[in-house]
């Protein structure tokens, strides 16, 4: 999947990293898509794994309740909260795993507004 | 287990060497081969030493081997190679190491890790167990030249609790204006109104988020060593980390990061932020630990205590990241890591060589395109040495940004 104003999902991950501080104002929709887990607040590349982990599963758990309840997406079937934070931990602990990639979990879990329209429609 | 993991790190470690040595030796012999002929007027000897010179600085730049890895990689991706997916997902960098007053030195990191998680949710606490898979370290090509000889591979199991970090819930229509507002925010980006930034504040105020905090116990069992193994040691142990995020920004708790004033300061005077602001999500998070480290081979413990008896080890660690500013498209982040190991109960002989306590600190500022500057200082387990390492360099990735 492309990084695209078109799709909620790339939106409301790069509006949740701008509202957890991950990335600054000014940095633009485009640019986002191809930054690196490593370019982000939470990651630091200096600490242990296991304060990494525990930094991950904050702000997975962060954009969980974002995501259902502000933006009241839901799960795609067979996936659960647990697992929802779960696919986003494990890609946010690694360094070179981009934005775009994140979204693409995030797609794959979540079922946002845009998604349900285009399936009620079809 | 000792053998094997021991036996796949060398054999890792071999294949990474001789893939460098085959592909530099064919590109140092045809450099030679073009160059000789331009020194007209010099004897063999000056020749030689000239470029024996030349050639020395060009094949001591890490960036010739992290371009040779990545040609690999992308080779490997476009084949479809299966090894691609492990190569990929093992995070190569290579560098030059220098420490006080030894040489400078090429070597590499190295860091792989992956996890079966399963979870327990309720609405106002999530539980998260999850088993991991770790190896990391770093590797000189000339070892004595290594201020940071210590490797890593670990198996653990991960108990996370989180409390709070909730989003208040909107009604549909409520969600829907969010929504529309963020479209009106990209439009006016895209149209490079800088209006956008006002709404900035509008929206904000359709999050409203407590405060989080997070507590994790893991049980680990880790095996250590030297990057040459005449060092090892096991060192299973019991790890408690903890954390806060003060997302609520009408809460006190954010006020309390105080590591972040000095950087909130400079993003002020830089027109990164264009107000004080102190950071919610830079809280910075802690581990206290133990170990039990059951030693296999450590000839200088063995010389200093006459055995090789187990031991308890404590350890405490703390980590901190944070925007320093925005130059540009740049942003220069800042990040630290102080490290401490204490050895309980240890031998008079093991405190006389000051070998029962390892404190290390790292502190870098780096730049999102990869330039990087950092401070290192103390020593890890295995180190006999207080090293103190400056590096600046420039990070490559060998990843699938482009997948």
């Amino acid at each position: 999947m492309a990084w695209t104003t078109d799709k909620r999902v790339c939106k409301a991950l790069y509006f949740a990293l701008q509202g957890t501080d991950q990335i600054d104002l000014l940095t633009e929709f485009e640019d986002a898509g191809s930054m690196v887990m490593e370019d982000l607040l939470f990651f630091n590349s200096h600490a242990s794994e296991d304060l990494r982990r525990q930094e991950a599963i904050i702000l997975a758990s962060r954009f969980d309740s974002q995501f259902i309840k502000a933006h009241r997406a839901r799960y795609e079937k067979d996936v659960s909260r647990p697992g929802s934070i779960a696919a986003m931990t494990e890609l946010m602990m690694q360094a070179e795993k981009t934005v775009e990639e994140l979204s693409d979990i995030i797609d794959a879990c979540y079922k946002f507004r845009d998604e349900k329209r285009k399936r009620n429609e079809n | 287990m000792k053998k094997g993991s021991g036996m796949r790190i060398k054999t890792l470690f071999l294949l990474v060497a001789m893939y460098i040595v085959a592909q530099t030796i064919v590109a140092q012999e045809g450099i030679l081969d073009d160059l000789r002929p331009r020194f007209v007027g010099l004897t063999k000897p000056q020749t030689d030493s000239l470029l024996k010179e030349g050639i020395k600085k060009i094949f001591s730049n890490p960036d010739l081997y992290n371009d040779l890895f990545r040609n690999h990689v992308e080779k490997l991706k476009s084949s479809g190679d299966r090894r691609y997916t492990f190569i990929r997902d093992l995070n190569l960098n290579f560098k030059s190491f220098q420490s006080d007053t030894l040489p400078v030195s090429l070597g590499f990191d190295y860091n792989y890790s992956n996890s079966w998680v399963k979870s327990r949710i309720n609405e106002s606490s999530t539980f998260m167990q999850s088993y991991n898979l770790l190896f990391k370290g770093n590797v000189a090509f000339r070892k004595r030249y290594n201020p940071n000889d210590f490797l890593e591979f670990l198996i653990a199991f991960d108990n996370s609790f989180l409390w709070g970090g909730q989003v208040a819930e909107l009604d549909e229509e409520t969600s829907i204006k969010m929504e529309e507002l963020q479209d009106t925010i990209l439009e006016r980006r895209q149209r490079k109104d800088p209006s956008f930034l006002a709404l900035y504040d509008e929206l904000a105020g359709y999050i409203s988020v407590t405060d989080q905090f997070a507590l994790g116990i893991k049980g680990k069992f880790a095996f250590e060593s030297n990057q040459d193994f005449s060092k090892k040691q096991f060192a299973p142990g019991l790890l408690i980390t903890g954390g806060a995020k003060g997302w609520n920004k009408h809460e006190a708790l954010r006020y309390f990061n105080i590591l972040d004033y000095p950087f909130a300061l400079i993003r002020l005077i830089t027109g990164t932020d264009k107000k004080f602001t102190v950071y919610g999500a830079t809280f910075p998070s802690m581990l206290f630990g133990i170990d039990y480290v059951i030693p296999q081979d450590d000839t200088t413990r063995k010389r200093l205590t006459g055995d090789l008896d187990a031991y308890s080890r404590l350890r405490f660690e703390i980590g901190f990241k944070t925007r320093v500013a925005r130059i540009g498209r740049e942003v220069l982040h800042f990040s630290s890591d102080f490290r401490w190991y204490k050895e309980l109960k240890a031998d008079r002989a093991i405190k006389d060589n000051h070998l029962d306590r390892s404190p290390f600190f790292v502190a870098a500022i780096e730049s999102t395109s990869g330039l990087f500057v950092s401070y290192t200082t103390g020593r890890l387990p295995f180190d006999r040495r207080n090293d103190q390492v400056y590096a600046l360099g420039f990070k490559y990735d060998l990843s699938n940004r482009n997948d």
